[in-house]
């Protein structure tokens, strides 16, 4: 298009210069005059393994490089809690982030669920009580957790050498004090949210094997099939890459259910979900002692024992999948069918996830 | 100005001979529905009886839709290549719009409910969960479920469960679906209801007790669904 009209031309430039200069004179520091250049967070990129779906990466909390790394260090920093706790106390490294058992107030006894592949997960906690992991932080903060001092928070955070200029850098927050305490809060979460979702676990000898990457022994290939073939029937929950369907079932570990063996019901009061809990990645299940949304069983040959002869066949809403016809008395798997089921299950032990720098604690 | 008023002209124009010519295709919407002999279906409520006499309810089904192909009265056709994931619980997934449907007088359509050998491999879809979760493990020939049909019957004061999951190239379900429909540029809505029963009997009566409440490796027991599957959508 030609412009007609050279003075109006003429003026946009001047125009355009003045803000320009304006611009470049504005710094971008904190109230203590620190210059942190601009607000500029680079986009993350989740390395997607081969075989997964598309992550679940919510609008309102993009993940950004920086975001991750404010993140990570907030997952194992105690400056969150005012008695020590950081993430980290209950979801360790080396245990694939999780741990054994926690004691609620209530007096329940749960099993620390494990850190992996959270970003494919549309529901959290052993009875999918949170379908937004960007919430489910915010309860740390409460007493029975972090017991968290808002002003010792503020205080600590903004006095801190480093952790206002990753505030700057992660979310453009110039005054850490300008925010409201649950403003502040849901910047950390978000943070601390990104960090989980980059943890990415696809690297298992099982992940390979489905990808025809590497090979098994011959026990290992013996479980594989009592788990995908009618035999152990493991996979119509425990199936694909993820190793788990992302769904509630009843496996029938109580014939009456109740307290927190209600499961699912607790959170919907629907009848229909008495007994259902949220179907557990086995990525690194080796690691992640005991089992259960109640660690009831201390090993996997306990595990293997209940779904060979332990089910509760009468349980209330048993998934279909537990009780066909032929199984009425448990799968009947020898000794050595054990055996090599449990060294398949060995197969989902990922080292390479919990020993990725990445993850490491950076304090 | 002269420039300008020229420009609008040739806007008009194009607009108006836009509107004169006629499409020569429309779009057909297909909705699907599901009934227990004629009335919808209910799921997680134990009112239904098959014709072997079990008692049941429904807590789960999903399958895929493929092949499906517009069958015109002068013997032509027109195929489409659209993959269908469908869970009946979730409504996004029970609707599908074709656009660009040639326009003409149709007699039926033909589909298969499963997913035809040419793509019934592992990872042959997009890796979303809900193909990944219908994956038929290769120790069992590998591909993806073709159907899971999941829920309770009474058996002698007991409820155990039931599981018609159907899969494997053999189980390929051929659908035959007479109906008379024209396309003439328009949008149409045709709706497709499946009659859970209608698997279970006709030609073979399937009875949970002696044929098994659950399919999976049974390939008696799927075959025989397979063939009573045939007019699901046709009762
Ligand atoms: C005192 C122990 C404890 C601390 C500290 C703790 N958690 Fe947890 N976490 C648990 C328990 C117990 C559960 C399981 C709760 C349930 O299922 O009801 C859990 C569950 C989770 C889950 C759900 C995982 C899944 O697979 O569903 C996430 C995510 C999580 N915690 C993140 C965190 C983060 C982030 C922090 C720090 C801000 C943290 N946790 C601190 C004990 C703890
Ligand atoms: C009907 C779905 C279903 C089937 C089939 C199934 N599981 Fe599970 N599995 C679950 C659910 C749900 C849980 C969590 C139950 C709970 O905590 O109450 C679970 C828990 C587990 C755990 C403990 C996980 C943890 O983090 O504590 C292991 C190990 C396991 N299953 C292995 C298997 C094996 C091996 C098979 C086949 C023999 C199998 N599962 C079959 C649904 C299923």
């Amino acid at each position: 298009m030609k412009i007609k009209n050279n003075y109006l031309y003429v003026m946009s430039v001047f125009v355009a210069l003045i803000v320009l200069l304006f611009a470049c004179k504005k710094k971008d520091s904190d109230p203590q005059g620190n210059d942190w250049g601009p607000y500029k967070p680079t986009p993350y990129q989740i390395n997607v393994p081969v075989g997964f779906p598309e992550p679940v990466i919510p609008e309102f909390n993009k993940m950004t490089v920086e975001g991750v790394s404010l993140g990570r260090y907030l997952y194992y920093d105690p400056i969150l809690s005012s008695n020590g706790l950081s993430c980290n106390s209950c979801h360790i490294r080396s245990l694939s982030f999780s741990k054994q058992l926690f004691v609620t107030l209530a007096g329940e006894t749960k099993s620390i669920p494990p850190h992996v592949n959270l970003a494919w997960n549309p529901d959290f906690n052993w009875t999918g009580s949170e379908p937004v992991l960007d919430n489910l932080c915010l309860g740390d903060f409460e007493p029975e957790f972090f017991n968290t001092n808002k002003d010792s928070l503020f205080y600590r955070l903004s006095k801190s050498t480093m952790y206002p200029e990753k505030f700057y850098k992660a979310f453009g927050i110039k005054d850490i004090n300008q925010l409201s305490y649950d403003e502040l809060k849901q910047k950390i979460v978000y943070a601390i949210s990104q960090f989980m979702r980059s943890m990415v676990s696809g690297n298992s000898k099982y992940n390979n094997f489905i990808h025809h990457t590497a090979m098994m022994t011959p026990s290992e290939i013996r479980g594989f099939n009592i788990f995908f073939t009618e035999k152990g029937d493991c996979f119509h929950c425990h199936g694909g890459d993820l190793t788990t369907d992302n769904s509630f079932h009843n496996t029938g570990l109580d014939a009456n259910p109740t307290s927190f063996n209600m499961g699912r019901y607790n959170y919907t009061g629907n009848p229909n979900d008495i007994g259902k809990f949220s179907t557990p990645t086995l990525i690194n299940i080796e690691l992640t002692a005991p089992y259960m949304h109640d660690g009831r069983f201390q090993t996997l040959e306990e595990v293997i024992e209940f779904y060979n002869s332990g089910v509760h066949n009468t349980s209330p809403n048993i998934d279909p999948i537990m009780t066909k016809p032929g199984k009425e008395y448990g799968l009947g798997l020898t000794p050595m069918e054990k055996a090599d089921l449990l060294n398949f299950l060995k197969t989902f032990t990922d080292t390479s996830f919990i020993n990725n720098p990445e993850y490491f604690n950076p304090l | 100005m002269k420039t300008k008023a020229l420009l609008i002209l040739i806007i008009a124009a194009s607009v108006f001979a836009g509107c004169k010519k006629e499409k020569d295709s429309g779009t057909v919407t297909i909705n699907l529905k599901y009934s227990v002999d004629g009335v919808l279906l209910e799921f997680d409520t134990m009112k239904y009886n098959n014709q072997a006499g079990n008692h049941y309810s429904v807590t789960r089904l999903e399958y895929y839709l493929s092949n499906i192909t517009f069958y015109k009265s002068d013997g032509s056709f027109f195929k489409t290549d659209l993959i269908q994931y469908v869970n009946a619980r979730t409504s996004s997934t029970n609707q599908m719009v074709f656009n660009d449907i040639p326009n003409g007088n149709y007699t039926g359509i033909t589909f298969n409910i499963g997913i035809d050998s040419a793509h019934n491999y592992t990872y042959s879809l997009p890796t979303t969960t809900e193909n990944n979760n219908m994956l038929w493990p290769e120790p069992m020939g590998g591909g993806y479920h073709f159907m899971k049909l999941e829920g309770y019957f009474e058996d002698a004061g007991s409820t155990p469960g039931f599981a018609t999951h159907i899969g494997t190239n053999h189980c390929l379900v051929n659908i035959n679906h007479p109906e008379n429909f024209s396309v003439k540029g328009n949008d149409n809505n045709l709706t497709l209801t499946m009659n859970i029963n209608e698997w279970y009997k006709n030609p073979e009566t399937y009875d949970f007790n002696t044929d098994g409440g659950y399919s999976m490796g049974n390939m008696m027991a799927m075959m025989k669904i397979v063939r009573n599957g045939s007019d699901v959508f046709n009762q």
